[in-house]
């Protein structure tokens, strides 16, 4: 059995190693050997990449099937914001929460609250920290791994506070358990999610500890249903359903939502793989540390960009903005009372329950003279290949290439262009 | 070790540079061939010769040996002598043929060139199992900058060096690699590693450092507004990659260029 839990499965029978994945990888993660891909698990951080970049559909997102919800005799959905972004502008997020209701949930509920609350709560955190800078959030659960994976010097960074969807699910198992006299490991929560990874964070949390969730649904999947579900549901009038909408956590879909609500001197809104790779580099050679804190979702444009969502994500992002403006411009600020927010927060109840560990890669050898000549081997046998990242051996670039051979993972001739050269200086002997 | 008790143990006599016999010796390293001597000398190195005259001097101010020793119970000839008071190179003389002097020396635990960890131009042995690898940096050019340091970090994490030395190391060559992009019109950057250390050459012709006793000191700098603007030469450079090494040694010529030797050892780390 493997170490790690992942939420993307290769389905070999539909691979036919077009190696589009390959490319696409951040972690080079992925190898196509005899004509399939698979994956690596270590160097997997849930991205979800591959997904999207597949031509065959061959790389499944693995979320939950809707049948989970007769596990418990209680059930509710905790929608992502992300999926209020995923309708016509008069949808609210009120009429969508009816839908999934009639879509046999016994409860939805609003998490753009509870986003609110956590901003207060990073608020507080934030004001006596004393520690080395930038702090980073933990709210995009493929960040926390990169980090886990690529960074390990900069996890103790990562925010210890914990994200919306567990400190909800947590709160709401309590309080139905008590309301309808169940236990609580009858009442069953689950998130409606906008990408895959956030289905790992809740099988196996980067902390280790155990989730209060108990799945997650794609945001793809119940679509359809729940544009049908909401057909019948009445329409509250739009000033009053404006009313319950959280100005400060509905940002939260988005990025830049988050740190727009923490009233920071300097903080960074990075989305997609690249960008926050290009930052994570720059404070791990000692840049950026005179910012307080970085928001990154590894999906562009925050989680209303996530692979499991439906609408255009420039839609849904500016969809949010235009909200924003809306609850502005009629003055509407349903907040979370911040004096309950200090209570609860003094009380930890918004704090990480487990520390968050890096797992680096394994190196070379765990010798260091040994993983050392390796390294040499590795230059070596790169400085002697073509160099032009064709990924035609089934790795994804030269240098993981000639890392793969040094492992042997991989064989030199393998190596398309060396073949070709060598079939041709045979041929003109 | 300190050259008062290097001076002890040879019974030599003090020929010039009385006030430096506190300055501490890591490394030594013997030859009558000034052209070895080039090859192989590494800074902060003890040189011990029986080449009397003023081009040992000049050799090993050119190297950046710390002191001279002459065997056989040689003096240097005036130029040498004038010129070993001007480079403030301390000259001793011992009476001890080349064989013993080494010989005491290396039995009380000083040591060779090449027995030092991370040594640069490691010879023999340590060279098999030194990973060696040579950058370019090309002055002026910041959409590049930082590419250099970047490619370390990697190669550093591959071979699992604890997270926290390649935390150090990556800072410290960040850098070292800017002020090569500020500064300069071009340097290389090596790097050695071996299971004892990292080191870090980052040689470079540009303007060379004046006062290298004033650069060190924490937010002097000579950046120009325009590189401030863009957030660099906050006067952190140099401080920051002694901070963050466990050896540097600053070499620098006026009009000429700047020479950083960056060390960290592996095996006890430091914690900053």
């Amino acid at each position: 059995m493997s170490q790690y839990y992942h939420s993307i499965r290769f389905d070999a029978a539909k691979c036919d190693g077009r190696m589009k994945c390959l490319r696409v990888c951040p972690t080079q993660a992925i190898r196509v050997r005899g004509g399939k891909a698979r994956m690596i698990e270590e160097r997997c951080i849930d991205c979800g990449e591959c997904i999207n970049a597949c031509p065959k559909g061959a790389i499944v997102p693995l979320t939950d099937p809707f049948g989970e919800l007769t596990r418990f005799r209680h059930t509710v959905a905790i929608p992502s914001p992300a999926l209020y972004t995923q309708f016509g502008r008069e949808i609210l997020p009120d009429k969508i929460l009816a839908g999934l209701k009639k879509l046999g949930f016994d409860d939805a509920f609003d998490l753009a609250s509870t986003c609110g609350e956590v901003s207060f709560a990073i608020q507080e955190y934030l004001r006596e920290y004393k520690g080395p800078r930038p702090l980073i959030s933990n709210a995009c659960p493929t960040v926390v791994r990169l980090l886990q994976v690529k960074y390990p010097d900069l996890v103790d960074l990562i925010l210890p506070i914990n994200t919306p969807r567990e400190i909800a699910a947590k709160d709401i198992k309590q309080k139905k358990s008590k309301q309808f006299g169940l236990a609580e490991k009858e009442i069953g929560a689950f998130y409606i999610t906008p990408c895959p990874v956030k289905m790992i964070s809740i099988k196996q949390p980067a902390e280790k500890g155990k989730s209060h969730l108990d799945g997650a649904l794609s945001i793809s999947n119940i679509y359809g249903p729940l544009r049908s579900a909401m057909e019948s549901v009445e329409r509250e009038s739009y000033r009053k359903a404006l009313e319950s909408i959280c100005i400060l956590g509905i940002g939260w879909a988005m990025v830049g939502g988050m740190s727009r609500t923490l009233r920071l001197r300097s903080s960074l809104a990075v989305s997609g793989l690249p960008e926050i790779i290009r930052v994570f580099d720059d404070i791990a050679r000692g840049k950026l540390r005179d910012i307080d804190f970085i928001e990154a979702y590894s999906c562009g444009q925050g989680c209303c960009g996530g692979s499991l969502t439906v609408e255009n994500v420039y839609s849904s992002h500016n969809k949010i903005l235009k909200l924003i403006e809306a609850l502005e411009f009629e003055k509407i600020k349903a907040c979370p009372d911040i004096r309950e927010v200090r209570r609860l927060y003094a009380e930890n109840y918004f704090s990480l329950e487990r520390k968050i560990e890096p797992r680096p890669l394994t190196p070379l050898d765990p010798d260091l003279s040994q993983a050392i000549r390796k390294r040499k081997e590795k230059a070596e046998i790169y400085e002697s290949l073509p160099k032009i990242d064709c990924g035609a051996c089934g790795s994804p670039d030269c240098l993981t290439f000639a890392e793969d051979v040094v492992m042997d993972q991989a064989r030199f001739e393998e190596c398309v262009l060396i073949r070709i050269k060598h079939y041709e200086s045979q041929r003109n002997r | 070790m300190k050259l008062r008790d290097i001076r002890q143990m040879l019974e030599a006599e003090i020929i010039s540079g009385e006030e430096l016999l506190d300055v501490e010796i890591e490394r030594a390293g013997a030859s009558d061939l000034m052209s070895d001597v080039l090859a192989f000398g590494k800074p902060g190195l003890l040189l011990i010769t029986g080449l009397s005259n003023a081009q040992s001097v000049r050799t090993a101010s050119i190297i950046g040996a710390k002191a001279i020793v002459y065997v056989r119970g040689k003096k240097p000839d005036k130029e040498g002598a004038e010129l070993a008071v001007q480079k403030k190179i301390p000259i001793l003389s011992t009476k001890f043929l080349m064989y013993r002097t080494c010989g005491l020396l290396f039995s009380s635990g000083l040591h060779g060139i090449t027995d030092l960890p991370g040594s640069e131009r490691a010879i023999g042995r340590s060279e098999e199992s030194a990973f060696v690898q040579e950058f370019g940096i090309v002055g002026g050019d910041f959409s590049r900058a930082g590419t250099v340091s970047l490619k370390i970090m990697e190669m550093l994490k591959e071979v699992g060096i604890d997270p926290a030395v390649v935390s150090r190391a990556s800072i410290a060559a960040y850098e070292a690699e800017m002020n090569v992009v500020m500064y300069a019109r071009k340097g290389t950057f090596t790097l050695s590693l071996t299971p004892a250390a990292i080191q870090m050459i980052v040689a470079d012709e540009g303007a060379g450092i004046p006062d290298v006793e004033l650069a060190m000191q924490e937010g002097y700098s000579t950046a120009t507004e325009e590189m401030r603007e863009m957030g660099f030469g906050a006067g952190m450079g140099l401080p920051n990659i002694k901070r963050n090494s466990d050896r540097l040694e600053i070499h620098s010529e006026v009009g000429k260029g700047t020479r950083l030797a960056i060390s960290i050892d592996l095996k006890q780390s430091k914690s900053v």
